[in-house]
């Protein structure tokens, strides 16, 4: 009571009323009794003179308009909180008062309100500078040796033009070519990889052009990548797997976002919030730089070259978290064409151009959902299926197919004591395909003339069905981690059965963990080449065994190292010498990999990633060995990102890899026969190497707050060389001339996108 | 689609008149006409065969010729024997087209040849071709038929059409008229002393020289059925 009559008396005073203060200076003390009765009448005095008012006031999160909670409002030192939805009335008699508006996380707010002309009043805060205090922590199922995990917000950071999917490229035990949007993994070509989302496996992952992933950023979660040593629940690969996880947590309002990439594409993207539970989510993108490559074309000179690249892709999907766990309805398309016409052709015509044309596209519809059977029981559902298209057309030389597939992908898993699990899974499919081919046979002729060779049509309808089950634990013995598994696989195609055992461990020392894997990992071979018409349907199994030893530790809580050294042994690899396919070839692959995390903070982040390696190939039976086609000695990768301040952030990249290996030419002749020049490669298989491949990408990225939306700007340069880099060797004519076929020049890119 | 990436940026990477195939600024390797050019498999044990190789140098070049062999990489061949003194020039423009007969004789193992599922078979035949510090190293093949299933004797010629003047213009249209009385498949060259053609496997193309003065206009035809050969030459003056 005394604090309030205080205030109101210096109120008065300020106002130009002294009659607290005249009757607080008077001379004599007043009975008690006498005063509060006299503090009543002033106080009473006071409400009339000066009536209560109220201002409804609103802290929000600029840039989303989201209700900041728990916000503190000071004014002066009585301080109050906003409630759940942000708001907070104050009230009060006074005039003018300053306030100041505080919550972690946000920059500090300071205005000042006149209540006799404000009623209501809305503050956006500003995000501030993060701090280097929170880690991020991921959670990892199930375990692996090799496995790396990442936040979709540290792969975009790090990954070559921000696209997360092409993180992998950055990562320890892979070897990557500027071109490739593919990886080769521990000496594995890129076609050995498996790459998922989630469930899902996909003709690929990656738009050729541009090296963009077919899934926009704002629908995934995480990236996983395995170079080797994982589980029996993937299968018919022997490289690694690849895994984009899409969101699964619901969105606590609808959001959306536009992109402009230049030059690459535009993007659309949307979560739709029906309620707490459900949403519903719409992606789109296509490709931009089939409109400004020709024009770019003919400034070079190039009138008579036409290159159309192009891509697009959509995402949409249902989403229902109500039960507790995930269910969803999906549908994913994407698309991919090439229309090429390039000058010194071989047709009839007086243009004489080459005409080339592709178009691949694949569409996947596909449902899952968890149900916890009770007991510890639970069920993991994931049917889908997958349409794919590859139509082709090289100077009248046409292939076209169309496959097919339905898979219905079931996981049961038993929780035993503790965190033990036993794990069952199954996997079959169907697969209905076509291929029409109107095209020559090529031949391992020196005489053979691709220009004037006879076509030939051929139409083949293939119908198989496939399987594979597997079972595998997670068994805990105190700071022993152990995880068998077995996956038994079976091709209607090749009418062959496999079955794979494999290992994993993982023993805790301290802070430090020591890990092994071992296990055998198998793979159909390519379809081509178990055709009946061209290939040898009699083909085994490709087989690889592997084996990773290693050991990590964090240092402090922001750095982990993580040390492997690893083997991988290939059999019946299938090679084509003589026009035949065998399963005559044999690769070893040795190799240590360190990986140094700086652990993501929201201020600072980055990696080294150093692999060194050897890989060697037999072809057959009685070859020497020689370097394999996937041989990079050393890969070095550097990178960082930095956010200066809550609007700016830099960071940058640096890429060192030991050059490829390419087959030298020992002799060259003139064929009269076809007009032209025939080079014979070296006995001496992948016996030269182009120069080491040394590249630098930084980028910048600048965030402007408007009241409910954000617009982002990002500004990068992809692949600035420090030295030549060298993709390829390319020939004259005649093979009297060498000239190092170098990547394209540093690739600039601005990227605007804005955030609803 | 790495791939065809890397071809369209190899094709994007080309340039230098020096790396043009119609181009010849060295010694290059126009054609062998073989005699004859194909054989039934009946009488080709102990053929004989007769080759002239024709190469184009830059004027006033001379070459020399010896044998190639390719008998450890390939199992079916002949060995043939140049003969110094049949070397001819024929100048054309600022090059010249030299000649130089070869001679052999088809194995008796061509008796044996397994034609799996095929009409003909190639028995091919080596000669390195030099001009100083160049060389040329020509790999053929003369055509073994199945017995009755030798096509008819080849009347393939071409020439070069009229006119061809390139006095008043640095490009224009050129043309070679091809005699065809079998109505063989065939594959068209066009050689050149300088500059570009637009498609030189078209009787009807366009040519760019980038010098003036005398220049070597040639066209060769071969034919896909029987192994046939046949070439034309002009000189045309550039402006």
């Amino acid at each position: 009571m005394n604090l309030i009559v205080c205030f109101l008396a210096c109120v008065v005073y300020f106002n130009g009323k002294h009659v607290f203060a005249e009757t607080a200076s008077s001379p004599e003390a007043l009975p008690p009794e006498t005063a509060a009765s006299e503090a009543q009448e002033v106080q009473k005095t006071v409400e009339e003179v000066t009536p209560l008012w109220t201002v409804e006031l609103k802290v929000l999160e600029k840039g989303t308009g989201v209700a900041v909670g728990r916000a503190e409002v000071a004014v002066g030192p009585a301080k109050q909180y906003t409630n759940a939805t942000g708001q907070l009335a104050l009230q009060g008699r006074t005039g003018s008062f300053q306030l100041t508006i505080q919550r972690n996380g946000f920059e500090i707010f300071e205005l000042e309100i006149d209540p006799k002309t404000t009623k209501e009043k809305t503050v956006y805060l500003m995000p501030s500078t993060p701090s280097d205090n929170e880690v991020l922590v991921k959670a990892q199922k199930r375990p692996e040796v090799s496995k790396k995990v990442l936040t979709i917000a540290e792969a975009t950071k790090a990954a070559p033009g921000g696209d997360p999917g092409q993180i992998t490229k950055v990562l320890p035990g892979v070897q990557s070519k500027p071109l490739g949007s593919q990886i080769a993994v521990r000496g594995s070509g890129p076609e050995d990889t498996i790459y998922q989302v989630d469930d899902i496996k996909l003709p690929f992952l990656f738009h050729p052009i541009g090296n963009i992933s077919i899934l926009p950023k704002e629908y995934l979660s995480q990236i996983e990548f395995s170079s080797g040593g994982y589980g029996a629940q993937y299968g018919l690969g022997t490289g690694g797997v690849v895994k984009l996880i899409t969101t699964t947590e619901a969105p606590t309002r609808s959001k959306s976002s536009y992109t402009l990439n230049v030059p690459f594409l535009a993007a659309a993207y949307t979560d739709k919030v029906i309620d707490e539970h459900r949403w519903v989510s719409v992606g789109v993108r296509k490709s931009t730089i089939e409109y400004l490559l020709p024009s770019l074309l003919k400034k070079g000179g190039g009138n008579d070259l036409t290159v159309v690249p192009y891509f697009a892709d959509v995402v949409t999907s249902y989403s229902d978290v109500s039960s507790g766990n995930l269910e969803r309805f999906q549908y994913l398309y994407s698309q991919d064409g090439l229309k090429l016409a390039v000058p010194g052709g071989t047709g009839s015509g007086e243009e004489g151009k080459n005409q080339f044309r592709v178009f691949v596209d694949f569409h996947a519809l596909s449902y899952q959902n968890d149900l916890t059977l009770g007991s510890g029981w639970s069920l993991h559902v994931a049917p889908y299926t997958t349409y794919t298209t590859q139509d082709s057309n090289f100077n009248g030389n046409k292939v076209k197919l169309n496959f097919c597939q339905l898979f219905l992908n079931t996981e049961v898993t038993k929780r035993l004591e503790g965190k033990d699990k036993l794990i069952f899974g199954m996997e079959p499919s169907y697969l209905r395909g076509k291929v029409d081919v109107n095209a020559i046979v090529f031949q391992d002729d020196p005489f053979f003339d691709p220009e004037s060779a006879p076509k030939r049509a051929v139409q083949i309808h293939t119908k198989f069905p496939f399987g594979a089950v597997w079972t595998g634990a997670e068994l805990n013995f105190g700071d022993l981690f152990l995880s068998p598994g077995l996956r038994g696989s079976w091709s209607g195609q090749m009418k062959k059965a496999i079955a794979d055992p494999r290992l994993s461990g993982r023993y805790k020392l301290g802070i430090q963990t020591v890990k092994f894997a071992v296990g055998s990992y198998s793979q159909e071979p390519q379809p081509q080449a178990l055709s009946e018409v061209y290939g040898n349907p009699d083909l085994a199994y490709i087989r690889s065994m592997h084996y990773v030893l290693g050991w990590e530790r964090p240092i402090e809580d922001r750095w982990t190292i993580d040390l492997q050294l690893f083997k991988k042994d290939f059999t019946n690899i299938v090679k084509n010498f003589t026009g035949e396919y065998k399963n005559s070839g044999k690769r070893q692959a040795v190799g240590f990999e360190a990986f140094v995390r700086r652990e993501f903070t929201g201020r600072l982040f980055g990696w080294l990633a150093y692999t060194y390696s050897k890989a060697t190939d037999v072809d057959f039976t009685g070859d020497k060995k020689h370097p394999s086609e996937y041989d990079q000695t050393h890969v070095f990768h550097l990178l960082g990102s930095y956010k200066l301040s809550s609007t700016w952030e830099a960071g940058g990249r640096m890429d060192m890899n030991t050059g490829d290996v390419f087959t030298g030419i020992s002799d060259v002749y003139y064929n009269p026969n076809t007009d032209a020049y025939k080079a014979k490669a070296s006995a001496n298989t992948n016996n030269r190497r182009l120069p080491d491949y040394k590249i630098l990408s930084v980028y910048a990225e600048k965030k402007s707050f408007y009241d409910t939306w954000i617009l982002n700007w990002r500004f990068g340069i992809e692949g600035i060389g420090l030295g030549k880099k060298a993709i390829n060797m390319q020939y004259n004519y005649d093979y009297s001339k060498e000239e190092l076929f170098t990547a394209l020049p540093p690739i600039p890119y601005i990227e605007v996108r804005a955030e609803l | 689609m790495k791939a065809l990436f890397l071809v369209v940026l190899t094709f994007l990477g080309c340039s230098g008149e020096s790396d043009r195939v119609e181009a010849i600024s060295k010694l290059r390797a126009l054609g062998v006409s073989a005699t004859p050019s194909f054989v039934s498999q009946e009488a080709s044990p102990g053929a004989a065969v007769s080759l002239e190789f024709l190469v184009a140098v830059p004027k006033d070049h001379v070459i020399t010729a010896e044998e190639y062999d390719i008998s450890k990489e390939e199992p079916f061949s002949f060995k043939i024997t140049p003969d110094p003194s049949t070397i001819t020039y024929q100048d054309v423009g600022d090059l010249r087209i030299a000649k130089v007969t070869a001679s052999g004789v088809l194995p008796p193992t061509a008796a044996a040849i397994d034609f799996r599922g095929v009409s003909s078979f190639g028995i091919k035949y080596g000669l390195t071709i030099k001009d100083g510090s160049e060389s040329e190293n020509i790999v053929g093949a003369v055509l073994i038929f199945k017995d009755g299933a030798s096509p008819a004797p080849s009347g393939l010629n071409v020439s070069i059409s009229d006119p061809i003047d390139f006095s008043n213009n640095t490009e224009g249209n050129i043309a070679a008229n091809l005699q065809n009385p079998t109505s063989e498949k065939f594959k068209v060259s066009w050689f050149v002393s300088s500059g570009e053609i637009k498609n030189r496997r078209a009787l009807i193309t366009k040519w760019t020289p980038n010098r003036s003065g005398e220049q070597a206009l040639i066209v060769t035809a071969r034919g896909l059925d029987t192994g046939a050969f046949t070439i034309s030459s002009k000189t045309v003056t550039v402006k």
